[in-house]
């Protein structure tokens, strides 16, 4: 099957394997054709790499050491000088750390310096899955801090209005009697305001009435 | 950078929806306005009194009211401010004018409503010397405004 797979199908593969979306049978596929000699130009250091975690998820790996890496790779997920990348698969749970500043030191004149850190799935699943679920979980805890905060501020700021700040919408009027006064010139604005602005719409009835008689004047003469 | 954006537009929506609200209230405490508020129960004995009296009873006749603001204004400031916001009103989208007078003496009237959910009623009347809104707030659909402005 690996034979039939163009180079653009082994890509989009590579690139789903890197998100670490990958099936177990699709990273078969990929890893018999980073098998092959003729692997292209392009894909030779994608291929070293594959081949790599391939190896070392092969590889038994003594309990101490599996250990020591399980410690170290948690303090790179707290080191605020280096970050996480990418994880590799779900299957071999690995992260891909990269520096956040290159070092100075002159050993090591390339921009970017990438380590690349493997686990074995037998050893360190429970890790993994926790070290990507805090993740996770940082972020809803941003997100609910930052809603509770909002929340807190308008709860804060209408709880201080109702309590506080005079209530603009109080009856002005301390009578009955004053309340009838102020309705009655309401009456008589409202009344005013709607007679000024039907006044062009009655001329014109008004003309069309005037107009209608005399066409009927006219009709029966 | 998102939840900066997401937290200015929460603070953005609550503040213009007090905005809204601001728009008659600040009048309660402008110098020179003569702000009268009427709230329900007022509005009720107010109403049954006019009535007793064998007087007309027109604002009653539109239904069921909550509120009733009237804004008025004879000095140089308040007025600025009633003929600035009635201005705005009248090209605000969320308000539909209904009527609009211009006589040439200078005179304006405009009766506006809410577009999507017609609860209040606005008259709002510039003159030379004068400027007044009435602000009627309560329950009442189209037909009821076109009843009363037509009675």
């Amino acid at each position: 099957m690996t034979d039939n797979m163009t180079i653009e199908q082994i890509k989009s593969l590579l690139s789903r394997f890197y998100e670490g979306k990958t099936t177990p049978e699709e990273e078969r596929q990929l890893a018999a054709f980073f098998r092959r000699e003729d692997v292209p130009e392009d894909l030779q250091q994608d291929k070293q790499l594959f081949l790599l975690l391939a190896q070392t998820s092969e590889q038994e790996m003594p309990q101490d050491i599996a250990d020591e890496i399980t410690a170290f790779v948690n303090n790179l997920g707290q080191s605020d000088d280096i970050q996480p990348l990418t994880h590799v698969s779900k299957q071999h749970k690995g992260v891909i750390y990269r520096l956040k500043t290159p070092p100075k030191d002159k050993e090591f004149n390339v921009p970017e310096v990438r380590t690349t850190v493997t686990r074995a799935p037998h050893l360190l699943r429970p890790q993994a899955t926790g070290f990507r679920s805090v993740r996770l979980n940082r972020f809803w805890y941003r997100v609910a801090a930052t809603v509770a905060l909002l929340a807190a501020i308008g709860g804060g700021v209408l709880h201080h209005q109702r309590t506080y700040a005079p209530d603009p919408f109080r009856d002005t009027c301390a009578t009955p009697e004053e309340a009838a006064a102020q309705i009655q010139r309401a009456n008589s604005m409202i009344a005013k305001a709607t007679e000024q602005c039907m006044a062009p719409t009655s001329k014109a009835l008004q003309k069309a009435d005037a107009a209608k008689q005399l066409i009927n004047q006219h009709i029966n003469f | 950078m998102k939840r900066i954006i997401l937290a200015i537009c929460i603070i953005a929506s609550s503040l213009s929806t007090q905005a809204q609200n601001q728009i008659f209230s600040k009048y309660a405490t402008i110098d020179g306005v003569d702000f009268v508020c009427i709230n329900k129960a007022m509005f009720g004995l107010g109403t049954k009194m006019i009535s007793v009296a064998g007087g007309g009873e027109d604002l009653s006749k539109l239904g069921s009211l909550d509120k009733m603001l009237i804004i008025s204004s004879d000095s140089d400031g308040g007025k600025k401010q009633i003929d600035k916001d009635i201005k705005a009103l009248s090209t605000d989208k969320d308000y539909e004018v209904l009527m609009t007078s211009h006589s040439s003496g200078g005179d304006n009237m405009f009766i506006f409503t809410n577009k999507r959910k017609p609860h209040e009623l606005i008259i709002g009347t510039i003159e030379k010397e004068h400027s007044s809104m009435i602000v009627v707030v309560g329950d009442f659909s189209k037909e009821d405004i076109s009843n009363f402005l037509n009675q």
